[in-house]
């Protein structure tokens, strides 16, 4: 059962499920069960804490001790002692702690899923299929420890179930990856409401086929009374029988829940102030209000439960019960199970009849047998209390979700980070935007302050040392913030491993995915903004680019479809490619197309069109090429929201397409929205922002070196290639500037695939600016936004990629318009 | 973040304050701003006027109509600046020394927040004009879009142009400026 005393999570889950259970048998008055369970906690404890000498031997008395557990209950398995109680268990356990829980799930599970595609070639998994396993065992013991027992069986199940098929030889991708779906739909329940009912596993149980279970399908027919499986005997669901025609039943459910809302509230009253009977007339009224309505409707589980409730709170009402933690935890418990119940009328997922019963049982002993609520009124707290500190057991994990590469992958890195568990805080992600806006403010004042002329006048060495010590402290400052927001690509590309593998299955292709570059960094918001596009791209390439086997073997090809996804730096931004070696762009069709929606000048004769321009097309919305509309793709939907998306980061995408060897789509994405590195550059008065990592390089022209073209505007030779010339202050449109190329400067600059020379008066200097939108809705061309330089006065910051754009198309129009008149003034510029 | 997102509900003492504030908006109701462009007078809602600001350094942006001076640094905000001369086709003029940038705040009709600047030739006063005391914008019997104007205000025999700012660099203002942006985009991936 348990071998690797590495697997700390594991040992931790298992402590916890014993220590619910000890708690549950000293309620139930099990003393056998309490202590051998109080033996086996102690026994995890000190493997934990590394304070045996002989693991085996520790090991094989847990293994024993355990064993004695299992007898000394009449229940089946070590963890079932009483699934229905965990639906209790569950209220106590701190709602932080599923939180945590859900948020690393975020990051556990497409890693979950990546390692199970991974591992679908059994014989070349490697390590992945013991990682495999024991994320799934670390997924049960956490589900575990959250009172999950839906979630907990169903990893169970779906463990042996990979078990039975490795030792045929195969492994079960579905069953794993359908695995993780469903807990993706428990996540986000339970991101929603930390006490929400866990989803229906039918589903995820149709994968797990042979694993001889006679209930595994939901029967559909059914519906008057909804009837869902489960693995052991008493877990059937409660069965209500209901009129669902009943116009009344839908204002019962309407206020049953309004009922047990102010129920709740009154509790959570009582649990602030000391006892204020009225609070408890409140919970009173609505159990009861509840019960009447149910019993008029002959809904006799709701009933029940209501008429427990009302019991114990009748005898509290009247003195003769204290109003303790107990029974407060069990009006709240009753309040959940009734919420349940109430919402499986309206077609939710129904609690589990032990839980049901389980839960009557507790209320009567509670309010028969005072003593015993006392006993046990102390156990919530310490459980809570435990629970809290295991908190550190789901805390690496948060981590995971910050720098998803270290820890997830290498077992002692994660041991490590669990004894430490305050490496990392979760924070809000406004708190860290608002930080790093501060941080931004900072240098700018800082920047101010040092460019002060009072400042700069001051001749004093201390002076300047303070200052420059302030610089460099504000500047790592700077760095720290920025690289708060900073995450790697690895997360977005793993949830792509799971999307290639669906897409080619469902269009019955064959398509390996290779992944290079995901350790790139970047921030967070553009992180988050490219997920969209990317599936868009590789369903494409899966859809469209990548033939089927058939073809490919055809041509020559390897059967196997190869799909790249690749990240890189480039320039000042992060290039994300999705290559694929399929059959290319069609370009006579989309031509066709385009002729059909009158998009061509009808005067152009289509085969002088550039490739790059045809293939522009395909962004449009609504542009497809694809005979039929398949599920997958083929509406012309996805390349708009691609380019819209990356747009709205301030990136472009580019198609490279060759026929018969696939193309490439390439997104170029700024770093960080939020500081970039600059040149300050001067134009008359006005100064303007240069990305620094776009320029290449900044010279002087020489007389020799510059050519003017007629019609074109001028050329300068930059080593062996000539590149057009474009003045800023013309591009700009502004009225001020050095005339004389000779005068001022060129820059080099490169954006993509783009590389020209833009003319300015002079470099000022290099500084890092915060990137702020200037306020104005529309999107300038040439102009990414604005910074506050050191005087107080706005600088552009200059899109290289969009102000290259902007001046080829200009020089291009004036050429066409007055090429000859442009030829004479720039000429004369040149010549003065 | 800001200071104001501190629950009001549990500290009594701010209670007052919120209706002295409430008050205030009451009273700044029928409250407008007038200012002078050449020789006329032209008001807003006070409720909308952030702050007025003498003439900072304007930087200026491409591609945008003459009426857009530029950008200006607004406290480590970067806010844009109309010339409204330029915007009623006055003729422009040197700047004085009562020349001054009215920072206006205004919500569209999508909920979103706009901060922007308005060069004027001089700020004259604070008045009260009752609902009572302003007339629809008038109807010259043709196609001119008069959606800026949100009426005509009378004060002592005068009458003052009430100006509504969202419409001065108005929705359809901006569409256009879009639209040809969008334009001039498709013609150049065309070319």
């Amino acid at each position: 059962m348990l071998s690797d005393a590495r697997d700390l999570p594991g040992l931790v889950a298992l402590q916890d499920l014993l220590q619910i259970i000890m708690r549950e048998a000293e309620l139930r008055h099990v003393p056998t069960a309490a202590s051998c369970s109080a033996d086996a906690v102690e026994l995890v404890e000190q493997i934990v804490l590394q304070q045996v000498a002989d693991v085996e031997l520790a090991f094989s008395r847990l293994t024993e001790a355990i064993s004695r557990l299992d007898e000394s209950t009449t229940e089946d398995g070590k963890c079932a002692v009483a699934p229905g109680e965990y639906t209790d268990a569950r209220s106590s356990v701190d709602r932080d702690l599923i939180a945590a829980w859900v948020s690393s799930c975020e990051t556990t599970l497409p890693e979950l899923e990546h390692l199970a595609v991974g591992c679908e070639d059994v014989a070349h998994a490697g390590d992945a299929l013991p990682d495999l396993k024991r994320r799934i065992h670390t997924f049960k013991g956490e589900c575990g420890v959250l009172s999950l027992d839906r979630a907990q069986r169903l990893c169970h199940d779906t463990e042996t179930y990979i078990e039975e098929e490795l030792e045929c030889g195969r492994f079960p991708v579905d069953a794993v990856l359908s695995l993780a779906d469903w807990l993706r739909s428990l996540m986000a329940a339970l991101a929603h409401d930390p006490c929400a009912a866990e989803p229906d596993d039918a589903f995820a149980r149709t994968a797990l086929h042979g694993d001889g279970e006679p209930s595994a399908r939901v029967e559909a027919a059914e519906v008057q009374s909804v009837v869902v499986n489960e693995t052991t005997d008493g877990d059937d669901l409660i069965v209500l029988n209901f009129d669902a025609a009943d116009d009344n039943l839908s204002d019962f459910v309407g206020e049953a829940k309004e009922h047990l809302a102010n129920a709740e509230n009154a509790v959570l009253q009582l649990e602030k102030s000391s006892a204020d009977p009225e609070h408890v007339n409140v919970i009173f009224r609505a159990f009861h209000t509840i019960k009447g309505v149910a019993g008029f409707m002959n809904l006799v589980p709701v009933v029940r439960c209501a008429h427990a409730a009302e019991c114990l709170l009748d005898r509290v009402r009247s003195g003769r019960r204290a109003l303790d933690t107990t029974v407060l935890d069990l009006v709240l418990v009753s309040s959940d199970v009734l919420g349940q119940l109430i919402a499986g009328i309206t077609g939710g997922p129904l609690p589990t009849r032990r839980a049901v019963e389980g839960l009557i049982a507790r209320l009567e002993a509670a309010s028969e047998n005072v003593e015993v609520a006392k006993s046990s009124a102390s156990e919530p707290t310490v459980s809570a209390s435990v629970a809290k500190n295991d908190a550190s057991a789901l805390m690496p994990a948060t981590e995971d979700a910050l720098h998803p590469i270290p820890a997830a992958t290498d077992p002692s890195a994660r041991v490590t980070a669990m004894r430490r568990g305050d490496q990392t805080v979760k924070v809000s992600t406004m708190r860290l935007d608002s930080l790093v806006n501060e941080v931004g403010e900072l240098v700018i004042a800082q920047l101010m302050v040092m460019q002060d002329p009072a400042i700069s006048a001051v001749v004093d060495q201390r002076l300047q040392r303070n200052l420059s010590h302030l610089g460099k402290i504000v500047r790592d400052l700077q760095e720290t913030s920025m690289s708060l927001r900073m995450v790697t690509l690895k997360a977005t590309f793993q949830k792509m491993a799971r999307l290639v593998r669906d897409v080619a299955h469902k269009a019955g292709k064959k398509v390996q995915l290779v992944v290079e570059g995901e350790d790139v960094e970047l921030d967070r918001n553009v992180v988050e903004e490219i997920g969209d596009p990317l599936v868009h791209m590789i369903r494409n390439a899966c859809d469209h680019g990548i033939e089927c086997a058939a073809d490919r073997r055809a041509v020559g090809k390897d059967e196997t479809g190869t799909l790249t996804l690749r990240a890189f730096h480039s320039g000042g931004s992060i290039v994300i490619e999705v290559v694929d070696d399929g059959r290319g762009l069609n370009r006579e069709r989309i031509l066709k197309k385009c002729v059909e929606r009158g998009l061509l000048d009808v005067s152009r004769n289509p085969a002088d069109i550039p490739d790059a321009e045809v293939w522009n097309y395909v962004f449009l919305p609504g542009f497809s090429t694809a005979e039929k509309v398949t599920d997958i793709s083929g509406r012309g939907v996805g390349m708009d929201v691609v380019r819209r998306n990356i747009e709205a980061l301030r990136g472009n995408v580019e198609i490279s397409s060759m026929p018969g060897e696939g193309s490439v789509f390439s997104m170029r994405l700024p770093l960080t929205m939020a500081i970039i590195d600059g040149m300050v550059v001067r134009v008359g008065t006005q100064r303007y922002v240069i990305p620094t990592l776009s320029i290449e390089r900044s010279f002087r022209p020489v007389e020799n070196d510059l050519t003017i073209v007629f019609g074109r505007g001028e050329l300068v030779r930059v080593g062996e290639q000539h590149l057009a010339i474009h003045r800023l202050n013309r591009v700009f449109g502004v009225q001020e500037g050095v005339d004389d190329l000779f005068e001022g400067l060129l820059l080099v600059l490169e954006s993509g695939k783009r590389r020209a020379c833009v003319f300015v008066d002079e470099i000022l200097g290099q500084q890092q600016v915060v990137i702020k939108t200037l306020g104005a809705r529309e999107a300038l061309r040439g102009v990414s936004g604005g910074a506050i330089l050191g005087d107080g006065r706005v600088a552009l910051i200059v899109d290289v990629g969009g102000l290259l754009e902007e001046a080829a198309s200009r020089g291009h129009d004036r050429a066409e318009r007055n090429g000859m008149q442009v030829h004479g003034k720039s000429s004369q510029g040149a010549q003065s | 973040m800001s200071i104001v997102d501190r629950p009001s509900s549990t500290s009594p003492a701010i209670t007052p304050t919120n209706q002295g504030v409430r008050k205030q908006r009451d009273a700044n109701e029928h409250k407008f701003l007038s200012f002078c462009l050449g020789t006329e007078t032209y008001g807003v809602e006070i409720l909308k006027v952030r702050e007025i600001i003498g003439l900072l350094a304007i930087t200026p942006l491409p591609q945008t109509p003459p009426y857009v001076r530029g950008v200006m640094n607004l406290r480590g905000r970067i806010i844009p600046v109309i010339d409204l001369r330029l915007r009623f086709a006055l003729p422009a003029v040197e700047a004085t020394k009562e020349t001054c940038v009215i920072v206006l705040e205004s919500t569209d009709s999508e909920g979103e927040q706009t901060v922007m600047g308005a060069v004027v030739d001089s700020v004259r006063e604070v008045q009260d004009i009752p609902p009572s005391a302003i007339e629809p914008p008038p109807e010259f019997g043709c196609e001119i879009p008069l959606g800026y104007i949100q009426g005509m205000g009378k004060v002592k025999d005068k009458v003052i142009l009430l100006l509504e700012i969202a419409e001065v660099v108005g929705s359809r203002e901006r569409q256009q400026i879009a639209q040809a942006a969008a334009a001039a985009a498709s013609s150049r991936a065309a070319a």
